[in-house]
This record gives structure tokens, C-alpha cells and sequence, in this order.
């Protein structure tokens, strides 16, 4: 192959290969807040917060 | 009294030529505020290492008559004696052992080991916070788009006649990432270690101005008058302190060449999300960052030699830095508004500007915009994630090159 053609080879599986991994990233980041939450939010969830003192 | 003036007599133009780089070089640090941590030891560095006879270099030539013979008797060792043994040959082809001056020591242990990228990664994992990512994952999306400059530029390099690796290395400067790019270019293209490294830092300072006419050319003002809501979601410690973890385990199966990037970098990072490390991660932010910059910049101010920096390559070399910086921002930028044909509610395409790896530059640049156009428009917190997102994206985009390239010339 010629250098111009491997360049574009670089290209296209560079940034389709970039664009896969934080794809990756994406969910990863979604899956984790969803299974790790905020303590405040999970509590909120559960209607675990104690009622206010009057 | 003649050996007080040999050096004034060694003394040509192009020596002088580089004394005057060296010196726009601390003056753009100094008084423009250009990336100072790094132009004023690369600017020093390049006097120090022009200065005719200087030692700082070579400090001493001892001449060894046993490898003078053996390469008169057998020339096709001289190559393997220059580029692994520290020798260097004279015309009558005698042969002296050399003995490496400080700033060669500096640039044996710190750059052709990578060492010294690889530590400023630590640093740069301590500094970054990545909870606007988590709180606007949507944005890393422009992490990914934003580094479409690095590909670009290098088909650009071999257009213009650079091999592949050096293309490569070229285009690295579009990461925007200092480390990034002096890890490649150690790698692929050491004879121009020193205008890639001047590119990229030099570009990255001047963000606030090569962004905004790309923008403005490729948006229209009412694109520019989005708004966009922000949601603020509350992320818990565990994700600060797993997500450094799963991305170096993912990054690295996927590419493991990657690894000396996006594992110290996530290391950095895990060390100040981890709460226990305080006096770690204030050091890597700190005293770690400051020595290694230091010591960073002077060797690769080192590696400015009139010889090897005064030719029409290194003039290329730091006008397609431009080129790449340029095709980040309209990569970006055109990746918002093509997703924009798809949503109903609409990004903001300035947004897209930032997934350049050039922190916190390119996110403020956006909300100066932003500011501009609507002084009530508050974009900062979607420009920052996307910022942020940059960093990773151009590491990525690093450890596919290095991975990808060797591949294809195979």
C-alpha cells in the first residue's frame, strides 16, 4: 500500500477506534452511576430520609 | 587569549538565528503569559545547547584508536557505534568515545525513555476532575470528534512527502496534549522531538486565538445563541474511585500500547479521587509536575540545534501544528450540528470546540464566546465535560497510533 493509503487507513481506524472507546467510556460512566449512587439520592429513592423536625 | 575567543570565532548566523528563536521563545513566556512553564525552559534551552563548543551536550571526546581501527577496517559498524554506543566519527574517520554533558544525560534518562512524559501524566491525572463528565456523559462524545485534527494533519504530512511516522508524530500535535505528543514523537520522529514539541505547546497557548474564527466561520449566530439546560446530578465517591480503575483495564486491552499513557494518568487520578492519599496526590500536583516540567523543558529546548532546527521541515512542521489545531476545532464543532440534524434539543455547536485536550482553555474560550453573543448564555459546565472528555480522547487517539503505524509498516 502506498503511505497516502496507509494514512487514510490511520484515519479511519483512528477515529472510528477513538470514537469506540469512549463509547466504551459512555457506558461504563452510565453503569457506574447507576450502580454506585450518591447516598443522598439512594436514600431519596427509598424514602429512607427521616421527616423533618417541626 | 585564543582559546578565551574560540567560541566567538566558532560563531555563525544560524547560531544567532537560534539565539533569537531561544529568545521569542522566553518573551512570548515572559510577557504574553504563553504557556510560561514550558517556553522559557525550552527557549533557554535552545541558547544553552547553540552556544558554540558548549558542553552542555558533549563533555568531553576522548578518542579510542581501538574503535577508530576496527571501523576503518570494517565502515559498516560506524552506525551501530553512533546510535548505540555514544560515538562519533571525525572526517578523517577517527573515532571518539563521548562523553554525554547534562542536558544529554537529561535527554537519555527522561525523553528516549519516555520517562518524563509518562510522569507528567501522573500530575495531570491528580488535576483533572472528571465529575462534569460524569454528571454530562453525552459530552464525551466531542472528546472523540475533537481529535479529527490529529488524522487529518497527518494525511497533510504525507501529502507533503513526511514517511508515515513522522507523519504521525506530526499529527500528534493535534492532540493538544504536550505529553501526548512528545511520547509519540520520541517514538517515531526524534530528529523532530524539538519543533513538534514547540508546536504543540506553543498552539496550545494560542487556543484563545486560533478557536474563535474557526467557530465563528463554521456556526451561524443563532446556533451560537443555543442554550442548554444543566442538570446537576450528584456522583458519589465509589464512581470517582472505580472509573480510573475499569478505564485503564478497558483502555489497555484495547490498545496496550497505550498503557504507560492511560494508566498513569488514570493512577494520578486514582490517587487524589481515593481521599487517603492527600500528601501523594498534592505532591504529583505540585512538586512533581514543577520538577519534571522544568527538567522537561530545557532537554527539549536541548534538542534546538541550529543544525537540526534551521531547515524547511521544522517551518512545515510548525505550520501544519496549525492545521491540526484548526481541523480539531471544525472536527468538533461540525460533529455538534451534524447530531443537531438528529435532536430535539438542540447543542450548542461551540460546545463542540472544546473536546480539544487544551484544559481549562478551551472550555473558558467557549463561554467567552457564549458570553458574547448572550451575556445570560451559560454553556461553561457542558464545555468543561467536554474539556475534560478531550483528555481522554486524545490519549486514546495517542495509543492507537503508536499501536496502529507499526502495524501497517510491518
Amino acid at each position: 500500500m502506498t503511505n497516502i493509503q496507509n494514512a487514510l487507513l490511520v484515519m479511519a481506524v483512528g477515529i472510528s477506534g477513538v470514537f469506540f472507546v469512549l463509547v466504551l467510556f459512555y457506558f461504563i460512566i452510565k453503569a457506574l452511576t447507576k450502580l454506585f449512587p450518591e447516598k443522598g439520592s439512594k436514600a431519596e429513592e427509598h424514602g429512607d430520609i427521616p421527616p423533618e423536625v417541626v | 587569549m585564543q582559546e578565551l575567543l574560540v567560541g566567538f570565532a566558532s560563531l555563525n548566523y544560524k547560531v544567532l538565528i537560534m539565539f533569537a528563536v531561544g529568545m521569542i521563545l522566553i518573551y512570548l513566556a515572559i510577557k504574553k503569559d504563553y504557556e510560561p512553564m514550558l517556553l522559557l525552559p525550552i527557549g533557554f534551552g535552545a541558547i544553552l545547547t547553540n552556544i558554540p563548543l558548549s558542553s552542555v551536550l558533549v563533555a568531553d571526546k576522548v578518542k579510542d584508536d581501538a574503535v577508530t581501527n576496527l571501523a576503518k577496517a570494517y565502515p559498516g559498524v560506524k552506525d551501530f557505534f553512533t546510535n548505540n554506543l555514544h560515538y562519533i566519527f571525525d572526517a578523517s574517520g577517527n573515532a571518539f568515545r563521548v562523553e554525554p554533558g547534562v542536558l544529554q544525560v537529561l535527554f537519555n534518562s527522561g525523553i528516549l525513555t519516555e520517562l518524563f512524559p509518562v510522569l507528567i501524566f501522573i500530575a495531570i491525572g491528580a488535576m483533572i476532575d472528571f465529575t462534569p463528565l460524569f454528571k454530562n456523559p453525552i459530552m464525551i462524545f466531542f472528546g472523540a470528534a475533537a481529535q479529527f485534527g490529529i488524522f487529518a494533519t497527518l494525511i497533510v504530512a504525507v501529502a507533503l512527502g513526511f514517511d508515515l511516522k513522522v507523519a504521525s508524530a506530526i499529527g500528534i500535535i493535534g492532540a493538544a496534549d504536550g505529553p501526548t505528543a512528545i511520547f509519540v514523537a520520541a517514538r517515531f520522529a526524534k530528529e523532530y522531538l524539538a519543533p513538534i514539541s514547540v508546536a504543540a505547546y506553543s498552539y496550545m497557548a494560542l487556543v484563545p486565538i486560533i478557536q474563535p474564527p474557526v467557530i465563528r466561520l463554521l456556526t451561524t449566530k443563532n446556533e451560537r445563541l443555543i442554550r442548554m439546560e444543566y442538570k446537576d446530578a450528584k456522583v458519589s465517591k465509589t464512581v470517582k474511585i472505580v472509573f480510573p480503575i475499569t478505564v485503564t483495564i478497558v483502555a489497555g486491552l484495547v490498545a496496550p500500547i497505550s498503557v504507560p499513557l492511560v494508566g498513569l494518568l488514570m493512577f494520578g487520578n486514582l490517587i487524589r479521587e481515593s481521599g487517603v492519599l492527600e500528601r501523594l496526590s498534592n505532591a504529583a500536583q505540585n512538586e512533581l509536575a514543577n520538577i519534571v516540567t522544568l527538567l522537561l523543558g530545557i532537554t527539549i529546548g536541548s534538542t534546538m540545534s541550529a543544525d537540526r532546527f534551521l531547515n524547511y521541515k521544522t517551518l512545515l512542521i510548525l505550520a501544519m501544528g496549525l492545521v491540526a489545531f484548526v481541523f480539531d476545532t471544525a472536527g468538533g464543532v461540525l460533529f455538534a450540528k451534524f447530531l443537531n440534524l438528529f435532536l430535539k434539543t438542540k447543542i450548542n455547536p461551540m460546545i463542540g470546540a472544546s473536546g480539544i485536550s487544551a484544559f481549562p482553555m478551551s472550555a473558558r474560550v467557549v463561554q467567552k464566546m457564549a458570553t458574547k453573543e448572550d451575556p445570560t448564555n451559560f454553556i461553561l459546565m457542558q464545555s468543561v465535560s467536554a474539556n475534560v472528555s478531550g483528555q481522554l480522547g486524545s490519549i486514546i487517539a495517542g495509543g492507537l497510533v503508536l499501536a496502529l503505524v507499526p502495524m501497517l509498516l510491518k
